[in-house]
């Protein structure tokens, strides 16, 4: 019976010791569980917060598109589109052998370069980027290990090569690298998007539960002074001359001469925007701003405007510009005609070497030289292109004995043809001096104007009387002188020609073979509506600014006129027909069958 | 005690009926979600397909593309000198007088 007792007693003390043991186990178990909760949940909350918030949630951040070019008119000189990109993750690739020949057969690429690019232990790299969609439709099609397709933004130029060096050209990352596409680009760039989206198991987006979403404003749109038909014109005529002339290069500008605005802007040789690096990177300059040259006969114009405001001549003073030879410090000014005594007005229509020569000396090199830094010579002009050159003009103590003369006839100066065109712009101006400018306006993606260009007046160099004067002289050059060539049936034209001989470094001298020939007028003469510069760099042939550049300059001018509906002058009677009634003719008729 | 089963038997199907409203909502919103993210895709799509009409037409309206589809399909080109007419609109009441060009077309060999 006690043993019994005594069982049933060892029975019991041993459940009991299982029950602690159990129990301890357990409260050791809870003890650690609730440790590691405490640890997860209290101590690690941060981190555990991030790495839930990484699985559940999705950051999206997608460029904004750069924003449109446009002209005048909104017709778009520059766009963005999204093209494919092929990139490929090497470290998923088994075949790379396999992958590399396939790629390179749509991609047009070396077998060779794409093997050593996949063989790498990189989870990411590009293949190609910009493709076309029917290289992608392919590429989808062939569905390789580990090769994928993004799209990305791609800057296009519809209009191929129409304004080039203005308009510049950006990256494949959209970032501006020349021209007003660098100039402007903070502007252009838009903000990168960020969204951060919850997703699901397999990672797609749950739109609606949008946690946080910062959006950036897109790209601004640059809106030109530019205007597409005038662009057209003189990149046309330019195309035409250089093959007529067989010319090293050329540059047309048209300005309106009230405003400043630049209308057109021309250069060859020219670069294709699209493939910029298929060109040579020396015609990608903007040699309109960038290179000074001597303006020859051209700058006549503001030595006479100089002599006139300062009273030293007018139109009816007599000069002596004796036999077509002038001895200056050891060298010889030649006119190409014996002029013998000729007036003022006479010697400006003839282009007289001599006569200038004899006018910068009445305004001696202090004179000259103020006028041609009042005329903006010698100082950049501030136009809104980038590169722009401040030109080549000495103070006189840098002048040597035979500068002054060499000046008077466009020699030992350098300008650019922007400083010309708006230098002689004032004269079309009644005196006022502008700045030129290309970019007229930023507007938002509302179409919004956020920032306005308007005209802005640098200095007044000569009086409204002197222009006026000067101006009469110009229509002579044209209408009797040497730019007969630039005349226009219907139109007053003003301008002056010019033939500069280039300098050649190797022999130290002007060279007899190599010349820049131009020509710089605006029309209507009596209120101009434009004002446009003709160069044409080393013609073959014969290279007179009055028989390569004035007709260049007739064409454009003719064109652009026409295309801008300015009507020809009273004194060549244009076909008018002149209606008593100014009515609609349908109506008419209604009411006459009525 | 039966009233108390009866009144806890209806709080269940309450409860039962409220989180399975809940859900429904959820599932509805979540499938809209998708809808939803189809559509933008959808969208981004068709922006990218406008954009890339949108080049198309400024190539096709680019002067010297219409120039030269003009004269290879109508033999059209740019009036000659003298082949244009000018008509000056006269003066009507309350507009200022204007004028308009355009060319002529009985001269197309341009014989003057």
């Amino acid at each position: 019976m006690s043993r019994n007792l005594q069982t049933s007693r060892n029975i019991q003390d041993s459940g009991i010791r299982r029950q602690t043991l159990v129990s301890l186990c357990m409260l050791a178990g809870f003890v650690i569980i609730f440790g590691r909760l405490f640890y997860l949940q209290v101590l690690q909350a941060d981190k555990m917060r991030e790495q839930a918030a990484r699985q559940h949630y999705k950051i999206l951040t997608m460029d904004s598109p750069r924003g449109p070019i446009v002209d005048r008119h909104g017709k778009p000189l520059a766009l963005t589109v999204e093209r494919p990109s092929v990139y490929a993750s090497p470290s998923v690739i088994s075949n790379p052998r396999h992958v590399a020949q396939q790629l390179a057969d749509v991609l047009q690429l070396s077998s060779a370069s794409l093997m050593r690019r996949l063989q790498t232990t990189r989870s990411f790299v590009w293949i190609k980027r910009h493709i076309t969609p029917e290289q992608a439709a392919q590429i989808r099609a062939l569905a390789l290990e580990g090769v994928g397709l993004l799209m990305e933004p791609h800057r296009q130029y519809p209009q191929g090569l129409l304004l080039s060096h203005v308009l510049g050209f950006a990256g494949v990352d959209s970032q501006g690298l020349e021209g007003l596409e660098k100039q402007y680009d903070a502007y252009l760039r838009g903000q990168a998007k960020t969204a951060i989206l919850l997703k699901d198991a397999h990672g797609h987006a749950i739109r609606p539960m949008v946690v946080k979403q910062r959006v950036g404003p897109a790209g601004y749109t640059l809106q030109l002074t530019i205007d597409e038909m005038v662009q057209y014109i003189i990149e046309e005529a330019l195309e035409h001359a250089m093959d007529r002339t067989r010319a090293k290069g050329g540059v047309i500008i048209v300005m309106d001469p009230k405003s400043g605005e630049i209308l057109g802007w021309a250069l060859r040789p020219a670069f294709d925007p699209n493939r910029p690096l298929a060109a040579d990177p020396t015609w990608r300059r903007n040699r309109g701003v960038t290179d000074p040259y001597e303006p020859g006969s051209t700058l006549k114009v503001l030595v006479a405007a100089a002599a006139i405001e300062e009273g030293k001549v007018e139109p009816g003073t007599l000069m002596y510009a004796g036999d077509g030879q002038m001895p200056v410090s050891g060298t010889i000014i030649h006119d190409t005609h014996k002029a013998g005594w000729v007036t003022f007005a006479q010697a400006v229509e003839r282009s007289s070497n001599i006569a200038a020569v004899k006018t910068a000396l009445l305004l001696k090199e202090e004179g000259l030289y103020h006028y041609l830094k009042a005329f903006g010579l010698g100082e950049r002009t501030e136009i809104d292109v980038p590169g722009e050159s401040a030109g080549l003009l000495k103070p006189p103590r840098q002048w040597g004995s035979r500068t002054l003369a060499s000046v008077a006839i466009g020699q030992e100066i350098g300008v650019t043809p922007i400083q010309l065109i708006t230098a002689v712009a004032a004269v079309a101006n009644q005196g006022w001096l502008m700045r030129p400018y290309v970019v007229r306006a930023i507007l938002d993606a509302q179409g919004t104007m956020v920032w306005e260009q308007s005209p802005q007046v640098r200095q007044r160099p000569i009086s409204g009387k002197t222009a006026r004067i000067l101006t009469t002289l110009l229509v002579n050059a044209v209408e009797k002188g040497t730019g007969k060539l630039a005349a226009i049936p219907g139109y007053q034209v003003a301008g002056k020609t010019g033939t500069a001989q280039k300098f050649d470094l190797t022999t130290g001298r002007y060279s007899t073979t190599r010349h820049i020939s131009s020509f710089v007028g605006f029309v209507p003469a009596s209120d101009p509506r434009i004002i446009a510069l003709v160069i044409v760099d080393e013609p073959q042939g014969p290279a007179w600014g009055g028989r390569i550049a004035a007709p260049i300059f007739r064409e454009v001018a003719e064109r652009i006129l026409q295309y801008l509906k300015v009507p020809p002058h009273v004194h060549d009677a244009p076909l008018t027909v002149a209606m008593a009634h100014h009515e609609d003719p349908v109506q008419s008729s209604l009411s006459k069958e009525q | 005690m039966k009233g108390g089963g009866a009144f806890f038997g209806v709080g269940l199907l309450m409860g039962g009926v409220i989180l399975l409203g809940y859900v429904w909502g959820k599932v509805d919103l979540v499938q809209v979600g998708y809808e939803l993210a189809f559509l933008s895709q959808k969208k981004l799509a068709l922006e990218r397909q406008q954009a890339a009409l949108r080049l198309q037409l400024s190539q096709l309206m680019a002067p010297e593309s219409l120039a030269r589809a003009a004269k290879r399909r109508l033999g059209m080109g740019p009036p000659r000198p003298g082949q244009l007419v000018w008509v000056v609109v006269p003066h009507s009441a309350g507009k200022e007088t204007g004028s308009i060009a355009i060319a002529r077309t009985d001269d197309v060999e341009g014989k003057d």
